[in-house]
């Protein structure tokens, strides 16, 4: 019996061979969890930084889409002779979720490259650091949101109804999304420096390819057909319905929105798995 | 009692890409035009084993580019293995000082710094906030947190990135010379620290250049020499092995290449080939470090010891052991020609030292006379010697290479020549450990000798030893003067 005790007091202790480790999903989930605090800070620390010593602080992520959007109204409406009723407000809830879509890519793709002092020289969760860069913009995103969402519902006498309800629902999809995109890009970047510039021009196209400064009734059908389903596209539709026509968004949209969140996340983790390996010697 | 981490015959190749970039416009180019490409292989570690068990303080010293720094960063995790077995205990906690302050940005106070960086080594946001107190007492910076970290200064960002990282108290710390930057005071205080650490129990592996730190906390070194274990024993035996390692210059292997082309070895170190080389360049050359630092001061010391004692350009003088002529590149200019003899043994040496430093001074070498022979053998020379300066020779021939050396040099000497010569003095029963942490060997590399000894055998060769008192040697050798009966 004694001998029973015994070999149960010094079971073998468990190793990991680094040789072999290779990070599972599940893992990795865990790690960031773990690293959570650090993603936190990340994103205050951008945050403190972005607006620290400025005059007008806070007020300039206020003043960029503000300028953007009446840029975009005097070009569609005066010059263009265009645009409906609600353009401001269709504008602006584009610009919302084009944005945060946008800024996320350009940020995340250099987020691996960007920080090789920090990833040569301590341990840590690498998917940490394009994540990151995605609930930077994304708290951007609801700042911006919050002061000029209300302002607009009040200026056009849209009352709130449950159907706003749905908003964060598709919001986190988008996020989802923009994750497992960003993801996929910052590994890519770390094996090739062009996907950095590759994004830019994808993002140019991307833009008039979403319906943006123009509504999917504003272009021929068959056109419309594809360019409702370009990756920003269900979800900026999705924000205009809730928004705007207080209403829960069509199922189209929410199908779309599930399978680009799922299959961005999943491409995502895929990649950067495969990546993260090698990441010590490709930074 | 089981090991924390266990490497088996673990190497790590890194692949350098020649021709190629990360560009992909250029990689899809070379492909399309068959543009050569070609990878070199460079293995940072071959076939490395060593356990190390709990509670143990282990130090890693090598020279530059040995692999040590590869090695901390394969057990962190930073790196992985391109073969073998690296075991690590699957419950240890790692903490990492590769680099301190790394994340540290300059438009945030202090107080935020600390948060941020804490939450790279995975700190919640509790364990933070109650670690914050600790870390400002220790760095002594409690004034200061409020304020931008721009304004402080690079020493006071130091004792923060420290501060953060060694109240971290992980099981295993792995450091790589955090603190060879800081002041005294930083250096004891990160050592102090340390001790604590390993007091509580905590194993320690520490990559260091400074002797003092490693012995103050390791009670054993590994040596690693172009990525491979050369050593693993004892603080003591480690260091010494390793000082030997570094007064040897490079290896055999490394001086059979050099001689294929006398200084095909500075040049292929360098970035840039064909650019002239620099004072920095040859400070890091293997013929300045063959025989251990103070290249040029060592030779300036003879220098001016035999001019002071009456040295004339006509005279006829014999440099012993001329290695690559840090005397010789100074005496030739000065004296008439074919005065000035060099005996070196090491042929690759004397070689590079015509080619590179004579070259460098624009010295004819035919205005001197050298002779290569591992026997001393000096009967090549028609002429006496008036002068004969053997500096820092003994310190790497045994007593009868010595006794031999000294029996033909004596009789190449003339009536009223002097021969100097210098040594480490020590006892012939025990080694000795010098004033600058040097252990010096009755029967090994580097050696010392008993005055006693030699004098008796000079007397035996007809002629007088003495001591001269009057030049203190650079690196702290007895200095001696023998005449003629």
């Amino acid at each position: 019996m004694q001998c029973t005790v015994l070999s149960d007091a010094v079971a073998p202790p468990v190793y990991l061979d680094r040789t072999t480790e290779h990070p599972t999903l599940r893992g990795t989930w865990r790690a960031v969890l773990h690293y959570k605090e650090l993603l936190r800070s990340l994103v205050a620390r951008d945050l403190k930084l972005k607006y620290r010593g400025s005059a007008l602080g806070f007020l300039w992520s206020l003043l960029n889409p503000l300028v953007m959007l009446v840029v975009y109204t005097v070009a569609f409406t005066v010059f263009l002779q265009r645009g409906g009723e609600q353009f401001v407000f269709l504008l602006l809830l584009g610009l919302l979720g084009w944005t945060f879509f946008a800024t996320s890519m350009a940020a995340a793709t250099g987020s691996l490259v960007d920080n090789a002092a920090l990833t040569k020289s301590l341990y840590f969760p690498r998917a940490i650091l394009p994540l990151a860069s995605v609930f930077f913009n994304l708290a951007q995103f609801l700042l911006t949101a919050s002061v000029f969402l209300p302002l607009l519902m009040i200026y056009y006498g849209i009352m709130p109804s449950w159907a706003l309800l749905t908003f964060p629902v598709l919001l986190a999809l988008q996020a989802l999304c923009v994750s497992g995109l960003a993801l996929t890009l910052a590994a890519l970047t770390a094996l090739f420096r062009d996907v950095r510039h590759l994004v830019e021009v994808g993002l140019g196209i991307l833009f008039w390819m979403t319906p943006i400064v123009y509504t999917l009734g504003d272009i021929p059908p068959r056109v419309a057909n594809v360019i409702a389903y370009t990756p920003v596209s269900p979800f900026i539709r999705g924000y205009q319905a809730i928004v705007i026509h207080q209403s829960v968004p069509p199922a189209e949209v929410w199908v779309a929105a599930v399978v680009y969140a799922v299959v961005c996340m999943a491409l995502g983790a895929r990649v950067f798995a495969r990546i993260e390996r090698r990441l010590g010697e490709l930074l | 009692m089981s090991a924390l981490i266990d490497a088996r015959r673990v190497s790590k190749r890194f692949l350098l890409q020649h021709g190629t970039s990360a560009e992909l416009k250029v990689r899809v180019m070379d492909k399309l035009l068959r543009r050569r490409t070609w990878t070199e292989e460079f293995w940072a570690l071959r076939n490395i084993s060593l356990r190390i068990g709990p509670g143990e303080g282990l130090g890693l010293v090598g020279r530059n580019g040995s692999g040590k720094s590869t090695l901390l960063k394969l057990i962190a995790g930073l790196h992985r293995p391109t073969s073998g077995e690296l075991l690590v205990r699957a419950d240890l906690r790692f903490g990492t000082m590769i680099e301190l302050g790394v994340g540290f940005h300059g438009e945030l106070t202090g107080r935020e710094n600390v948060f941020l960086n804490a939450s790279l080594y995975g700190l919640s946001r509790d364990a933070n906030a109650e670690k914050y107190p600790a870390i400002v007492e220790y760095a002594g910076l409690s004034h200061f947190m409020d304020v931008p970290l721009k304004a402080y200064s690079s020493g006071m960002q130091m004792r923060l990135g420290f501060a953060v990282a060694a109240t971290l108290d992980p099981d295993v710390l792995l450091i790589d010379e955090v603190f060879a930057v800081g002041d005294q005071d930083f250096q004891v205080k990160c050592i102090d620290t340390l001790k604590q650490f390993q007091s509580r129990g905590g194993t320690l592996l520490f990559v260091s250049h400074a002797p003092s730190a490693v012995r103050a906390l390791c009670d054993r070194v590994c040596v690693l020499d172009r990525g491979e274990l050369a050593f693993d024993g004892a603080t003591d035996d480690g260091l010494n092995f390793y000082e030997r390692l570094v007064a040897s210059g490079l290896t055999p292997t490394d001086a059979d290449e050099a001689s294929g082309s006398p200084g095909a070895l500075v040049a292929g170190q360098r970035a840039d080939p064909t650019a002239p080389l620099t004072d920095e360049d040859l400070g890091r050359a293997w013929h300045r470090l063959r025989h251990g630092l103070g290249w040029a001061a060592r030779g300036e010391w003879a220098a001016d010891l035999l001019r002071r004692e009456g040295l004339q350009p006509e005279q006829f003088v014999l440099d012993l052991g001329c290695g690559s002529l840090g005397l010789g590149r100074l005496l030739l200019p000065y004296l008439a020609q074919s005065r000035y003899w060099g005996f070196e043994q090491d042929r690759d040496l004397l070689f590079d030292g015509i080619a590179i430093e004579l070259t460098r001074a624009d010295i004819d070498p035919v205005k001197g006379h050298f002779i290569v022979n591992r026997t001393f053998d000096l009967s090549e020379c028609p002429h006496r010697f008036s002068w004969v300066m053997a500096s820092s020779l003994f310190s790497r021939l045994p007593l009868h290479s010595v006794v031999r050396c000294l029996a033909n040099v004596l009789p190449a000497l003339e009536p009223g020549g002097r021969c100097y010569f210098t040594l480490y003095e020590g006892p012939v029963t025990d080694d000795v450990r010098r004033e600058d942490g040097l252990l010096t060997k009755a029967d090994g590399e580097p050696y010392h000798h008993d005055p006693n000894v030699l004098t008796a055998v000079v007397a035996s060769l007809g002629g007088v030893m003495q001591r001269v008192e009057t030049s203190p040697h650079p690196r702290g050798e007895s200095v001696f003067a023998i005449t003629p009966d």
